[in-house]
């Protein structure tokens, strides 16, 4: 019965994990504003558009987050961004899961600035899946690109476009996903993202989110999506090279997911 | 489906606005308790006598319904840093303050110190209005269900001020179907109310009569106009004028009694009595069932006039100084019946109001029933093109308050919600408001919506000083379970535009609405506005409208100076009116308007008493102001 129960809740896993998997957690600045990230420029984020890893900076972070109040869905992940020359390549490495249902993805980035106003982005990603004793492992790639005006950035990203399968099965599908958005950047203090966003197999949804400075070291960050009426607040602290961001995130049925991620720039 | 309708959320409407003055927002956004006629009397007072800005406050700036609260607090900031304004060419120079705003607000201000109070002086009112066709109460000819009076309303007012801080008014009122006569006292409504308001010492304020709170945010005491959801998405926090002598025709919104207040520096004190009669009854389980509509028409509505009794006492301690409020709100009310069953209940309320830099944060925490209501609302602009604000809200099941009147979907009790309001000035002339309400009900029935989600887009584009375009995009829907079947989803979208040529002010509107199964309303308005000689202004309006079932169109209309009324319009037809207004003079002004709608397909308008045989319903309306 303890068995049956443990198979029942791995598949109910499973179920989430195929669109948790292609939309893992982003790290706590992009989860307090939404998710609303393909067209912010110079961020840290390796899961997100890798056309806007450009920041000119190293960056080693780490980031923990939790999806709905789900143990499971514990998800922790490490990253490190190193610029060289007109490219910055990066590494992720993400897991999440319990003995009996286990995820872990590695990833890599690589940006290119082609022009001033132009950015380019890929990232490989290698998918491993334990679940009931079985494994399987999968290949992803991305691709983005940003496109820089006066005050702000357009962004374009597709992930997983081939749709791999873990088991060659229509449900066993990754889904493909397609964003594109813009970020209009008012002030240095202020910013504003709007991205809309469709998986093949699921309606389209909108999510736009914003950025405060509120002081010198002190950021706040909320945003909104749709479809599923999703809000989120996050705030950020910067202190010299560290910076620690938190966020939280609220759906309308499915609950709370929080975010925290800490980051070491030089 | 939400994607879809978030999709097409943005229609653009073109709506040519003229220069008139500020309109309230379509009635749907509007709070359905809005007490509208005392704003719009508000701002008709200082379009006659504008108000001094250098000498105004807060709450006054607040009334007149043009700058959100970000805008007043830089307006009386720049005062403060850079003493009186000159001019009004200077409001240019004043954080926030564009171009759109100052033309708003031009009708209302001066800076010309005259020492004269602008409100000084006096109003008489007089309107008097009927429908041509007889509703079935009039004919009907058993005298217990037929309407006691005939089809005429009346309305009297009278308002005086001095300069000496005394002012004073009463009201009488009589809608159509009350009896009128020395058998039923006169009219069936009056409101009176004596103020003496020094300005400074110790004693403020003292009114003895009718008078209205608003306290806080609503939570414990509210009377009158409340904000709420409004295309004007950043005036989601309230301050108003905490002691208000009542001077309207509704029959409930109000305390009858006594309250002044004492100040000492920042400290001020309020203390308020109330004691009056209420239509109503004792429910057969428990509590009373409140009859709120006025009407006192036929035998069983007149015995239920004046059968409750309900006292009220209380006071409010609050700290004032130009960037913060505070205060403490206690009262306790009873209500009584005859039979001797009460029922007593106690609130307490804290509240604050705060000012820092480009942000206002608000909030008010309630306790009654052994229940809590709580509100927080901030709104900052972080940007000058970008103005946020938020409303989070938290209302218990348990939470009862008969005097509240909280933001919310519903009502301030069993709700909780999260709001946020979105402004951008994209361009000088483009602006774009949104916002977007998720909220939940925690106590809920299996038959209804325990959730729901309202969004809204505004794009208002204005081509030049006389030509402005609005477009409008709502999508409502409750249970976001949306794969439901019985989601319920409504949209609505709204084109509007206004223009001025010479001397006549058109505006045009569409308006359509559309459930989850693609059934679909549509109204089309035409209004124009001809000012024909110095003397003489004329308005007119035709609205084609064809609604869903169960889903009736609300337009606004303007129909005589100081009063406001909203035209529901149900099923298919047509609604025109005509109306004309005369100065004699500098002191006198006479208003007439003729109404008619006319159903298509329909054999009679309404049920029960209220039935008109026929399809066509027409009203005349008139009015007499004198002010000396």
């Amino acid at each position: 019965m303890l068995l049956c129960l443990r198979i029942t809740y791995c598949l109910i896993l499973l179920q989430i994990s195929f669109a948790y998997s292609q939309a893992l957690p982003e790290d706590a600045r992009f989860t307090g504003m939404s998710g609303a990230s393909v067209a912010v420029p110079a961020h840290t984020s390796p899961t997100s558009n890798p056309a806007g890893l450009i920041s000119g900076k190293k960056v080693f972070s780490v980031n923990s987050g939790n999806k709905y109040g789900l143990k499971a869905l514990n998800c922790h992940s490490v990253s490190l961004m190193v610029p060289f020359k007109r490219y910055t390549f990066g590494l992720v490495y993400q897991q999440y899961g319990f003995s009996l249902y286990k995820y872990r993805r590695g990833g890599f980035s690589a940006a290119y600035n082609l022009t001033p106003h132009f950015n380019t982005g890929i990232h490989v990603s290698g998918h491993h899946l334990l679940i009931g004793g079985k494994t399987n492992t999968v290949l992803t790639a991305d691709a983005g690109v940003q496109y820089k005006i006066k005050k702000g950035v357009f962004g374009v990203h597709v992930s997983n476009p081939a749709q791999t399968s873990w088991d060659h099965t229509p449900e066993g599908t990754l889904p493909a996903r397609f964003r594109a958005g813009y970020c209009h950047l008012f002030s240095a203090v202020f910013l504003l993202s709007i991205e809309a966003e469709k998986q093949l197999s699921e309606s389209p949804g909108l999510k736009t989110g914003l950025e405060y400075f509120i002081s010198k070291r002190l950021y706040t960050r909320c945003g909104f999506a749709l479809p599923g009426a999703e809000a989120s607040f996050g705030t950020g602290f910067v202190l010299g090279h560290l910076q620690a961001d938190l966020a939280f995130e609220h759906h309308a049925v499915l609950g709370y997911s929080s975010s925290l991620s800490l980051a070491y720039a030089w | 489906m939400p994607g879809r309708s978030v999709l097409c959320g943005l229609l653009v409407l073109f709506a040519v606005s003229s220069l008139m003055a500020q309109e309230p927002e379509d009635p749907e956004i509007l709070d359905e308790h809005a007490d509208i006629n005392s704003v719009r009397e508000q701002q008709d007072v200082y379009r006659i006598h504008p108000l001094d800005l250098n000498a105004t406050v807060y709450e006054e700036l607040k009334m007149l319904r043009v700058l959100n609260d970000i805008q007043i607090q830089a307006l009386l900031e720049h005062i403060r840093k850079n003493g009186k304004l000159l001019s009004l060419y200077e409001l240019q120079s004043v954080p926030y303050f564009d171009e759109q705003v100052i033309t708003a607000l031009l009708p209302y201000v001066t800076v010309e110190e005259t020492g004269i109070d602008p409100a000084a002086g006096s109003l008489l009112l007089i309107r008097y209005g009927r429908e041509l066709e007889n509703r079935h109460g009039f004919v009907i000819s058993d005298p217990e269900k037929a309407y006691s009076g005939d089809p005429s309303e009346w309305l009297f007012k009278y308002r005086f001020k001095t300069m000496k801080g005394i002012e004073g008014g009463f009201v009488a009122e009589k809608d159509a179907g009350e009896r009128i006569g020395p058998g039923n006292g006169g009219f069936d409504f009056y409101s009176g109310n004596l103020v003496y308001n020094p300005g400074k010492g110790i004693l403020r304020k003292i009114i003895a009569g009718d008078y209205q709170l608003r306290i806080g945010q609503g939570l414990a005491v509210w009377n009158g106009y409340a904000l709420s959801k409004r295309a004007d998405v950043l005036n989601v926090i309230r301050r108003e004028e905490e002691l208000k002598p009542y001077s309207s025709a509704n029959e409930t919104r109000f305390f009858r009694g006594t309250v002044f207040t004492l100040n000492y520096k920042h400290l001020y004190m309020n203390f308020f009595y109330s004691n009056r009669d209420l239509d109503g009854k004792k429910r057969a389980d428990s509590g009373f069932t409140y009859y709120t509509n006025g009407f006192h028409r036929t035998v069983n509505e007149l015995q239920f006039k004046g059968q409750l009794n309900q006292q009220l006492a209380g006071s409010r301690v609050s700290y004032k100084s130009p960037d913060l409020l505070a205060g403490i709100t206690s009262a306790i009310y009873t209500t009584a019946e005859d039979s001797g069953y009460r029922e007593t209940m106690k609130l307490i309320s804290a509240d604050y109001f705060a000012r820092y830099r480009n942000m206002i944060l608000s909030a008010e925490l309630a306790y009654s029933n052994r229940s809590f209501a709580f509100v927080q609302a901030l709104s900052v602009i972080p940007d000058p093109a970008v103005q946020l604000s938020f409303v989070y809200r938290n209302y218990s099941p348990g939470y009862r308050s008969l005097f509240a009147s909280g933001f919310a979907e519903k009502e301030t009790t069993n709700e909780k919600g999260l709001y946020a309001g979105l402004s951008l000035i994209l361009k000088p002339r483009l602006k774009l408001n949104l916002y977007a309400d998720i909220y939940r009900f925690p106590v809920h029935t299996g038959y209804e919506a325990d959730r729901g989600c309202d969004l809204f887009a505004e794009l208002n584009l204005k081509l030049s000083k006389s030509t402005q375009m609005l477009f409008r995009g709502r999508s409502e829907w409750n249970d976001l379970l949306s794969f439901l079947p019985d989601a319920e989803k409504v949209q609505r979208f709204s084109y509007e535009i206004r223009y001025k040529l010479l001397y006549i002010e058109l505006k045009t509107r569409a308006e359509t609405m559309m459930t989850q199964d693609i059934q679909s309303g549509i109204l089309f308005l035409q209004d124009m506005q001809i000012k024909m000689s110095r003397k003489l202004n004329g308005s007119f309006r035709y609205v084609l409208f064809e609604s869903l079932q169960g889903r009736p169109f609300y337009t606004y209309e303007n129909p005589l100076p100081y009063s406001h009324s909203f035209a529901v319009l149900s099923g298919s037809g047509v609604r025109t009116y005509a109306l004309l207004k005369y100065k004699i003079n500098g002191y006198i002004q006479c208003s007439a308007r003729y109404a008619l709608t006319w159903y298509k397909g329909m054999v009679n308008i309404g049920t029960g008493l209220d039935k008109i045989a026929g399809n066509k319903r027409s009203e005349i309306n008139a009015q007499f102001i004198l002010h000396f």
